[in-house]
Order: structure tokens, then C-alpha cells, then sequence
């Protein structure tokens, strides 16, 4: 394997030669080193090829060596969309190619490009659904042939969360620029986070030959991230990649499997350039990449990128690099410079060494199967155009570097906007959103002196900018007459009968964005939607700006006037893990929830809350809720209500207050007595109920539904800070546990504990509310009867919540006190014809609908919903809620929501509906039209299976009318 | 040795700290988790539950005024703390509430005697509420406690942005919570308030989040030692 690795200090700064690794691509053995990354390890065992182009299935290798192209995506284990050139090798790691049929060498898939003829830009959007009926038959292949990778449905869970980070300075990219400004922002005072997605700082200082040559740059880089390192106030965060720039300074950032949200006063973009492509004929075979990517295989991973190398270029980088593999002993065959006349220390220092240099000249043609072999060069002679002789060069590698486009992804997520720049042939942003700045190569300065310059002197303005309020000018961009040299205006020169890349993630060609255009699509955002340019994974980073170039070709307006498409998040792929994070999803338990579970109940989702369903298994959740039923019935029975808002309403207007916001009269509620409260909206749609307990002359204490208790108390705040009355509003339901004991023994079991409330009933009669204590608890008990039976609801502090519940299930005990869960106490009030709100109410259900009329104050000035209540009672109701029966033990029973259906239109439904224990029979809650509620009227229920179920009206409750029971 | 099953009063994470290994000490009216699992060395990163320990609430616009004349050491300074002389501390969270977290020597009287001289006659416009039971009490302990804050929380706590007796009212796991620096002489330790009935659910996130710094549950001693021979905050 050493065949390939270079040796020596300057090369695979990013491994460990100590530290050898075994790992499988395609099932076969390859050899590594702790350090490497999957796509120079193939690189360095001769794999060059690494996947499959997506529509035409050609042989695609190594491109960029950064994780922006698709060309390395591959499959590990049960994660696709891998980037082989981003993914460390770990021993044992087994990597899978993707995107073939047979082999990754002998791809039967291969033929489609053989069908290319007949597979035309915007294809997908002219066939395959004709004729009607026929896309069945394209589906099924079509699925087998889209997508990359395959998705495991059992893949392993992952830890996955987020965290914050907070600066007054984030700096995104640690190159030369971002080092600079991190260094001048945290010496002018500022918090500063400098945040770079490579495992080592220094951008291209790593693998570029630079301006003053290798040993300079190496001695730069160590000199400047020795400097960041030792600069108080500025922390470093490698291997962390920002994806996304929102408003006011919020960056996602991905470290590993954490998202970062950073939050900072200002933002340094100094994210560098992304390689352009040359557009020419087969300009995609393994073996063809990018400058920069040949110099981080060397510089990064000792690997030597080939054994004789064609490069072409257009500026000095190409020069550089072509030195750089001299350097490490390739032979570089050939320089083609675009440029018809080639200048510059890089150009001269080339030629001493000996290197056949071509201006004026580019590559028209490349020969190879599974790697490159001969590249054909050609005379540029227009714009775009080449001669027709090549002169064919034999190679294994061939460099590109003919132009970059800054990053300016970040800056746009953020709200500026890409402008291009004829003069250097590049982007420039603009209308930067106030708290971000742009500096080095992502601002167009490419010579050292005018990085370091601005770069310092934006890190140190964003450093006042930031400890001062934003009230500094932001920096000027500077100039740099270097950076016109960069990049070639139009470096794309199709071939005819080749294939010539403009997209290699989409295998889009010249022709294709051309044809577009003769279609009519010709805004670029028409074109990239109907063409698919920069839809695939590296998002238009090689795909655009040529894109870009080829429209404002063929349109004849400027690149200017093109635009750019939108760039949008993320700006890497983020996987939902990283969205998702940690799952957050807060429980509350009330004080006796493991007495529940002790007990084997079922619990149920009631909000954020767990409540007990019934007691007992699963298998006998019938015959458990019945027992329930019956016990409540005939001896006694205690439920957990310690979910149940509660509410103190403390000051001189408590009374006034609770009755605008309640329906009923309440002003001359007597101390020591509870009372019904229905709650309505201002549209007069009921939005809850609950008991309002007078303690005091100047204190209520109301509970609440469960579910409904946030909106009340809100409700509550929002008003009594329009009214301004003197009273005070405590959403007190965690502060108190309680618990239902209801139940012809339940007197006679809470008389047996220790208190200082008489529970006579004359002296406690139903709907008095007293305080005291029991068995040394202090409590609130209310006398309400929401199952229908006599009972106490007992409120306590929930730190003594459990223990309320242990002394009176132990009282209880001699006396048949069993507990009973929602199911029963569903049962249970439904034969009192209780409503619940939210079930037997919707969002449009008023209290004339709901029988509800005894429950408002007709007397009253003012509640809240009160006129449009007043309205809809003049108007008159569309539908009754009222109550049912079935007769028949083996009749159906419908469910919840079923539909009564008359005359085969829906004419109402079924609110609750239960198989009552106690009565023998079914009995529920259903909304008829105003004709078919009187008691006796008979109407039909569509049940499961759509088995039409005779119901017949009869008076609510079912259970003890008289209310005999409850009031024993 | 006292259990949190001879009190009436009871943590919600009693199961939680018994499957820990909890050895608990006895308050006035209820147990508390003075040390947690065997190793007796305090981590990086302590998280004890406070819960057992006294604290009251007063609420209404009145409630500064009607807390000065008590003797409370407070002002009007919304998210503020501040210390008091029996080792107690007082949480403004609004001009028009408190909170009185009770010394870490689990000494009630002085609560007990607030609450139980408070008339609604007096018309002081101000009225307690029993934090005790709505709100569980944590103390994280330990340099590392911003950094695991920045995994469930919102709020930059570092400890040069967020000062000794700062209060931050804000979400943390999703959930609503107050969190209180109040530093000991040798460590940062921030005082976490959080809905009772979500106790379990917090101390898991918590718990979790602290986990990378070696963070554990740990007992009310570690938090007494932090305050070395100082009562409380």
C-alpha cells in the first residue's frame, strides 16, 4: 500500500502512519491509517473509481476532496449519502458503492447512456403519463433507479442532541482570513468563536503551495493557529461545520452527532471559494479533480494522487499545484492555460522545471474506462469553441483549476445577496444584513496582503461593532487587482457526440441547459426547476455558476442580470437526527402516580400528565372497569384528580372577577359553598367548567379541566390585566395533589381518619367546601358529585400527596374502597349525564347547544361571551346534545363519533356512548337537529362495519335523576 | 434512619434517589437525600435534589413592601437573588412576587411563621403560594454547570455573562423553570426551580446533560460543602 502514500514531514498532516486500518469497500480488503478518510484510502490503493454517475451510470471518482461533490457518496453500514472524502475509515468500517446494477466495475446500468438521445432535459416532465394508466408500470423501475444509498427501516438509534453556544464574534471558517479576524476580534475585546469544519485550522494554508511556497505557508499556518490559540478570548471549535445563517445571528453549526445553535452579536464569514469545473467533453472520468483536491490527498493523507498528470488551468493555482506534484515525484505530462498568454512567478517557476506548458489552450476530450488515460487538448479559438486537433497526452490524472465561486451560501441564508462581478469573473455579496461581514476569497481578495489587511480589520470593527451595539461602520471592501486573475470568464467548451458536464450530480450537459433555454425556461430559477440544476446532493456548489454562464450565453443579457438561484439551508446535509436532537417531551406525574403503578394500571396520556386508565392487566380491562363501576356504586371508590387545574383567585374583586369570567352568579356565593363554573369564550363557545369553591370571602379556589387549565389561567391573566381589578391570579394545579373519594361508604371512611372537619351531613352538605386537616394533611375538600354518588374531592400540598392517598386507601380497605381510573369515572358520570368538555363540547359548541342554559346568569350585566350567547339563544339552536339509549344487551355498541344518519345524510353524532354496568344497558351523549331531540324520538347510528344501530332519546342522567345519591 | 416514607411530606424523586443508593437525612418534617450512591467524592458536575428542603412564595403588587416589613433582604429588582442572613435566599422574579428558598440547614420557622401570620384581611395585596409543592428544587454544583445548561436550556449562563444572584425565568428541557446563580465560596453553584409534577422527567434531563462531564446525582451534603461553613447561598 506505501505504493501510493508519499513520505515525509510535509505530507498526510491528518494521519498517523502508526496506526494502521483494515476496512472493506465492495467486500473487498483495504488497507488505511488512523487519520484517513475513505476516498484517500481507496485513492491510495489504485481504487480511483467510487461511484456511479446518477442518470448515465459512468465511472465517477475523487473531485473536490472536501465533501462538496456527489461524486463520493457511498453506503456505510445502514447510513447512505456517505461522502467517502469527509468520512474517517475506522477498522472494520464496510463501505458500499451506490448506484449500480451487477458490479461497481460492470454496471448494467451503464447502457442508459447509450439512451441518452432519449432522455432529454425535462424528460420526467413529458412522459410516463401517457397514456392515462401507464405511469404504473414506469413507477416500479423508475423507484429501483432514483435515490442513492438505501435507507434501512431497522437502522440503529443514535444519540443525537443540541446545544447553544453564545459569542460576541463567530468567525465560520478557520483559513487564513478567518484566523486573522478571529485573532483581531478577541484582541479588540470580544468574546470570540472561531468555528471550522476541518480537524486542524488553517484552511488553505493545509494543502496549498501558497504564494511564497510550501515551506512559508507551513510556517504561516503554525505561526497564526499557535497565535488564535494562545489569544485570550478566543475559543476554537474544529471539525464543526456551520450549515445555516439565520436572522439576527443564528448559526446551526454540526460537531459529530450535536447540533449548535450559536447565537453572536456579529458574524465573520470567512468560508473561502468553492472550485469551478471545467466544462469539456468527458470531463468526468476518475482521475479528473480538481486542483486543490490532488494537493489535500498529498498534503492531508500522503497520498499520491497519480503517476502522470495533464493540468489545466487558468490562473496560478493550477501553476502551484502542478509544482506541488513535481514536488512529490508525478510526473506532470502537460499545462494547458486558458490564457493565451500565461505570466507570474508560478508560470515561470513551471517552466524552469521543465514543464510543457499549452496557452490559449483546454482540454476537448479525455480517453479512459475505469480511470483517466489519455487527455485530449485542443486551441481555444472563441469563446467557448476549440479547435478540432487534439493532441492526445497520456495520463492517469488530470488538475482543473480555472476559476472559483466564493461561499457565499452562509451570507445569502442570512439575507444578502450574490452579485456578480465582471471584472473578477465571480460573485460578489451584497446588502449584507447588518451583524455579518464577509472577508477573504468569500470577498473576493486572493493575495496575501489583501487577506491579512482586511480580514484584521474586519475582526477588529466586528469586535467593536459587538461590545458597542452595532454602532460601528462596517468595513469596506477592499480591492485587489490579483483576484481578476482567478477565475476564466467562461470556461466551457462543449464537444460534439461527447458528453460535457455542466452538473455532475445530475449529468447535466451544455446541450441540456441550452435546450432548456429553447423551451422558454430561461429565468434561471425556470432553469434550474426544469433542468434539475443544482438539485443534487452538492447543491449547485460545481453546477451553478456554469449553469449561470450558459444561460447568459445563450440569452445574450449579463451574469448580472441572470442572478443566481436561491441559496438555501442547509448548506451540508443535516440528517433528521440532527433536527431532531435529544427528544424533549416533559411528563408530569402526579404525587400517587406509582401507588397507580404498584397497583398495575394502565396509564393514559391526558395532556402532559399520565393518569390511570383502570386497575388491573390488560387482558381483564372489562371486568376491571366494571368492578371499578360497581365499587364506586356500592361501596366506595377513590380516583386520582390530582390533574385537574386549580386556581387561587385572592383579593377584594375575587368574587367580582370570577363572575365575569365564569357564566353562572357568584357575587353572593356564600363562603364555605362550591359552585358549578361553565367558561366561555368571547364568541360564547364553551371552552371549560370546573367547581369555584368560596374559602373566603376574598379567595376562590377553581379547578379546571385537566387539558384546559393553561388556556383558563391565561384567559384569566389576559383579562384581569384589561380590567384591571384588585385581584391576584395563581395557576396553583402542581402546588396541590387530590384525590376523588366518592361512594355511599365514603363518609364513613373518611370519618375514621383523625380531623378537625365535622363530616356530618348537616354539617358538611353536598356542595360545601371546608379546610382543615386529615391525619394531619392539610386539606381543601369539596362536596361534588361528579359520579353521581356521595363524595369528597380532597385536595392536598402534592408533597403530601402520596401520602393522602396511603391513609385513606388504608381506612378504606375494611370498608371495600377500591381505586378506579378514567374509564370508570367515564362510565360513571355518563350515567350522570355529565358532560366533559372537549368531548361531549367542540369548537363551535355554545351552551344552548350543550343544555347548558341553566348554568348562565341571565341576570348578569356581563361574562365573558355573554352577548354572543344573548344572540345565539335569540336565534335559536341548530343541534341538541341529548341523551340515548339502545335497548337490546346484543345490540352494537357504536363508538364516539359515529354519525346519526337519517334519511342517509349525516344528522348528528355520537359525543360518548358506554355499555353502562350499573343500568344494564347502553346510554350515551349524542347532537341531534332540534326535532329529533325530544325524549321518545327514535333515531339510527352508523356503527362499525356500517351496521345501523336504533337508538331511541330519552332524558339525561340516566342514573338517580333525583339526585338522591349524590346528596345522602 | 429516616425515610422519606415516616414523613408526610415526600420528594418526588424519592424512588428515583433510593435506586441510587440514597442515604437521607432528617428535616423537620421531612427526609432529604444527604448522600447519593457510595462514592463520597463530589463529581465535576453535582446535581442534589433541594425539594424536601422549606421555600415559600408570595405573589400580588404588594408583595416587596409586605416582604420588607417581614424583615425579607429584598428590593424590586425582577431576576434578582438575594442572600439572607439565616443562609436563605430570596428570588425576585417580579415586581410583585417572590420566592424564599429556606437555608440548606432545612430550617422551616421562619417560612412556617410567614405563612402562618398571613391574613387576607390584613390587605397587605399580597399572597402566599406553596412553592414547595408546585416547584421541585435542584442545585447543580460544579465549573462544568453552563455547559451542560447550554444542552437544555436557552440561556447563555456562562459565568462572565450570567453574575452571581442573576435569575433567568425561562424554558429548560422544554419546560418552564427558574434558575438562580448563587455561587458558594469555592464553587458556581445555580439553584434550578421546576415544576413539581415534571420532577422526574427534569432530574432525567438534567442527569443526562451532565452525564459527558461526569456529572451525577448527588446528595444535600456535597451542596453544604460547597457552601463550606456558610449556612446556604
Amino acid at each position: 500500500m506505501t505504493a501510493a502514500r508519499l513520505s515525509g514531514p510535509d505530507y498526510g498532516l491528518f494521519i498517523d502512519r502508526t496506526k494502521p486500518l483494515t476496512f472493506t469497500f465492495n467486500g473487498r480488503l483495504f488497507n488505511a491509517f488512523a487519520g484517513d478518510v475513505v476516498a484517500s484510502a481507496l485513492h491510495a490503493e489504485g481504487q480511483a473509481m467510487l461511484s456511479r454517475s446518477f442518470k448515465y451510470h459512468r465511472p465517477r471518482g475523487v473531485l473536490t476532496m472536501a465533501g462538496h461533490d456527489a461524486n463520493c457518496i457511498v453506503q456505510v453500514a445502514d447510513e447512505p449519502n456517505v461522502r467517502a472524502d469527509r468520512y474517517p475509515v475506522t477498522q472494520g468500517l464496510a463501505v458500499q458503492p451506490v448506484n449500480y446494477l451487477g458490479t461497481l466495475d460492470h454496471d448494467l446500468y451503464a447502457v442508459l447512456g447509450y439512451l441518452s438521445r432519449f432522455l432529454p432535459v425535462g424528460f420526467y416532465y413529458k412522459t410516463f403519463f401517457r397514456p392515462a394508466g401507464s405511469w404504473k408500470f414506469f413507477e416500479k423501475p423508475i423507484r429501483q433507479l432514483a435515490g442513492l444509498g438505501h435507507l434501512e427501516p431497522k437502522a440503529q438509534h443514535r444519540y443525537y442532541d443540541k446545544a447553544y453556544l453564545f459569542a460576541d464574534v463567530l468567525v465560520i471558517g478557520g483559513g487564513p482570513a478567518g484566523l486573522e479576524a478571529a485573532i483581531a476580534a478577541a484582541e479588540g475585546g470580544a468574546d470570540t468563536l472561531l468555528v471550522d469544519e476541518w480537524p486542524e485550522l488553517g484552511g488553505s494554508m493545509l494543502f496549498a503551495r501558497g504564494e511564497r511556497g510550501r515551506t512559508e505557508t507551513n510556517a504561516r499556518r503554525a505561526a497564526l493557529v499557535a497565535k488564535a490559540r494562545s489569544t485570550p478570548g478566543l475559543k476554537i471549535m474544529t471539525g464543526t461545520t456551520v450549515s445555516g445563517l439565520f436572522s439576527d445571528n443564528w448559526a446551526a453549526a454540526i460537531s459529530g452527532n450535536r447540533l449548535y445553535k450559536i447565537r453572536s452579536k456579529h458574524t465573520i464569514l470567512a468560508t473561502g471559494a468553492f472550485d469551478q469545473p471545467l466544462v469539456a467533453p468527458d470531463n468526468d472520468r476518475p482521475g479528473i479533480m480538481f486542483a486543490d483536491a490532488a494537493q489535500r490527498l498529498m498534503r492531508l493523507y500522503g497520498v499520491k494522487p497519480g503517476s502522470r498528470a495533464v493540468v489545466v488551468t487558468s490562473n496560478r493555482f493550477g501553476y502551484e499545484a502542478a509544482l506541488d506534484l513535481l514536488d512529490a515525484g508525478v510526473e506532470v505530462a502537460a499545462i494547458a492555460d486558458l490564457n493565451p498568454t500565461p505570466t507570474g512567478a508560478a508560470v515561470e517557476a513551471a517552466r524552469t522545471r521543465g514543464v510543457r506548458i499549452f496557452s490559449g489552450t483546454t482540454l476537448a476530450g479525455s480517453r479512459g474506462k475505469k480511470r483517466l488515460e489519455s487527455a485530449g487538448l485542443a486551441r481555444i479559438v472563441d469563446k467557448g469553441k476549440t479547435a478540432s486537433a487534439f493532441d492526445w497526452i497520456s495520463c492517469d490524472m488530470m488538475l482543473m483549476s480555472v476559476g472559483y465561486q466564493p461561499a457565499l451560501n452562509l451570507a445569502c441564508h442570512a439575507g444578502a445577496k450574490a452579485v456578480y462581478d465582471e471584472t473578477i469573473a465571480m460573485h460578489r455579496a451584497a446588502d449584507l444584513p447588518a451583524g455579518v461581514s464577509v472577508t477573504g476569497s468569500a470577498n473576493g481578495l486572493w493575495t496575501e496582503a489583501a487577506v491579512v489587511d482586511d480580514a484584521r480589520r474586519t475582526g477588529a470593527l466586528a469586535a467593536a461593532a459587538a461590545l458597542n451595539g452595532g454602532a460601528v461602520d462596517r468595513p469596506q471592501s477592499m480591492a485587489d487587482p490579483e483576484a481578476a486573475k482567478i477565475s476564466h470568464p467562461y470556461p466551457i467548451f462543449p464537444g460534439s457526440g461527447k458528453k460535457d458536464f455542466v452538473d455532475l450530480d445530475e449529468d447535466l450537459q451544455t446541450k441540456d441547459i441550452v435546450n432548456t433555454v429553447k423551451d422558454g425556461y430561461d429565468d434561471i430559477q425556470l432553469v434550474k426547476r426544469y433542468s434539475t440544476a443544482g438539485f443534487g446532493p452538492s447543491q449547485g456548489r460545481q453546477a451553478n455558476l456554469a449553469t449561470i454562464r450558459i444561460v447568459a450565453h445563450e440569452t445574450g443579457h449579463s451574469l448580472a442580470a441572470i442572478g443566481t438561484t436561491t441559496y438555501r439551508p442547509p448548506l451540508v446535509p443535516e440528517k433528521f437526527a440532527h433536527m431532531a436532537g435529544r427528544a424533549f417531551e416533559p411528563t408530569r406525574l402526579s404525587a400517587m402516580h406509582h401507588r397507580h403503578i404498584e397497583l398495575e394500571a394502565p396509564m393514559m396520556v391526558a395532556g402532559l400528565w399520565l393518569r390511570p386508565a383502570y386497575y388491573g392487566k390488560p387482558t381483564g380491562s372489562r371486568q376491571a372497569i366494571e368492578a371499578e363501576v360497581r365499587a364506586v356504586r356500592e361501596n366506595a371508590g377513590m380516583i386520582d384528580v390530582s390533574t385537574l387545574g386549580g386556581l387561587d383567585i385572592r383579593g377584594p374583586d375575587a368574587a367580582r372577577f370570577i363572575d365575569r369570567m365564569y357564566t353562572w352568579a357568584y357575587e353572593k356565593q356564600p363562603v364555605g359553598r362550591a359552585r358549578y363554573t361553565l367558561m366561555t369564550d368571547q364568541t360564547g363557545v364553551i371552552i371549560d367548567d370546573g367547581i369555584a369553591a368560596r374559602l373566603h370571602d376574598r379567595h376562590y379556589y377553581v379547578t379546571a379541566t385537566t387539558s384546559a387549565v393553561d388556556q383558563v389561567y391565561r384567559a384569566m391573566t389576559w383579562f384581569n390585566a384589561q380590567w384591571k381589578m384588585d385581584v391576584d391570579v395563581a395557576n396553583v394545579t402542581a402546588a396541590y395533589a387530590g384525590v376523588n373519594l366518592a361512594g355511599p361508604k365514603s363518609r364513613e371512611i373518611i370519618m375514621k381518619l383523625a380531623s378537625d372537619i365535622d363530616f356530618s351531613k348537616e354539617a358538611f352538605p353536598y356542595m360545601a367546601v371546608k379546610t382543615g386537616r386529615i391525619a394531619g394533611i392539610p386539606v381543601r375538600i369539596l362536596r361534588v358529585g361528579f359520579v353521581g354518588e356521595l363524595g369528597y374531592e380532597i385536595h392536598c400540598p402534592s408533597s403530601m400527596g402520596e401520602a393522602l392517598w396511603d391513609v385513606i386507601m388504608e381506612a378504606g380497605k375494611p370498608l371495600g374502597l377500591k381505586p378506579f381510573g378514567v374509564e370508570a369515572q367515564r362510565i360513571l358520570r355518563l350515567e350522570k349525564g355529565h358532560i366533559i368538555i372537549g368531548q361531549d363540547t367542540d369548537g363551535l359548541t355554545h351552551p344552548g347547544e350543550a343544555g347548558m342554559e341553566w348554568a348562565l346568569g341571565k341576570k348578569k350585566d356581563f361574562y365573558v361571551g355573554k352577548r354572543a350567547i344573548d344572540m345565539q339563544m335569540a336565534k335559536g339552536v341548530a343541534r341538541k346534545l341529548v341523551g340515548f339509549e339502545i335497548a337490546g344487551k346484543d345490540t352494537a355498541v357504536p363508538k364516539e363519533c359515529h354519525l346519526v344518519i337519517r334519511n342517509g345524510d349525516i344528522a348528528g353524532r355520537v359525543t360518548s356512548v358506554a355499555r353502562s354496568p350499573t343500568l344494564g344497558k347502553t346510554v350515551g351523549l349524542a347532537y341531534l337537529p332540534p326535532d329529533l331531540a325530544e325524549t321518545g324520538k327514535q333515531f339510527q347510528i352508523r356503527a362499525d362495519g356500517g351496521a345501523m344501530v336504533d337508538a331511541t332519546v330519552v332524558p339525561a342522567p340516566f342514573y338517580d335523576p333525583d339526585n338522591k345519591r349524590q346528596e345522602l | 434512619m429516616s425515610t422519606p416514607l415516616s414523613h408526610l411530606v415526600r420528594t418526588p424523586l424519592r424512588r428515583l434517589l433510593e435506586a441510587e443508593g440514597a442515604h437521607w437525612a432528617e428535616l423537620r418534617d421531612a427526609a432529604v437525600a444527604d448522600r447519593v450512591g457510595q462514592s463520597g467524592d463530589a463529581p465535576a458536575l453535582g446535581i442534589a435534589d433541594l425539594s424536601p428542603l422549606p421555600r415559600l412564595g408570595f405573589k400580588g403588587r404588594g408583595t416587596i413592601d409586605a416582604m420588607k416589613k417581614r424583615g425579607v433582604v429584598v428590593e424590586a429588582e425582577p431576576n434578582r437573588a438575594f442572600r439572607q442572613p439565616d443562609g436563605g435566599l430570596v428570588l425576585c422574579l417580579a415586581p410583585g412576587e417572590v420566592i424564599l428558598l429556606g437555608p440548606l440547614d432545612g430550617d422551616g420557622s421562619r417560612l412556617d411563621a410567614m405563612l402562618g401570620d398571613w391574613k387576607l384581611e390584613d390587605e397587605e395585596r399580597t399572597y402566599p403560594l406553596l412553592r414547595r409543592d408546585s416547584h421541585a428544587w435542584f442545585a447543580v454544583v460544579g465549573y462544568k454547570a453552563p455547559e451542560m445548561f447550554s444542552k437544555i436550556c436557552a440561556v447563555d449562563l456562562r459565568r462572565d455573562k450570567f453574575p452571581d444572584l442573576a435569575i433567568a425565568q425561562t424554558s429548560v428541557a422544554k419546560m418552564s423553570a427558574i434558575i438562580v446563580r448563587a455561587d458558594s465560596v469555592r464553587l458556581p453553584v445555580y439553584h434550578v426551580l421546576a415544576d413539581s409534577a415534571a420532577a422526574l422527567y427534569f432530574c432525567s434531563c438534567l442527569t443526562d446533560a451532565a452525564q459527558e462531564f461526569g456529572g451525577r446525582l448527588v446528595g444535600l451534603h456535597v451542596v453544604k460543602s460547597a457552601y463550606a461553613d456558610a449556612n446556604g447561598p
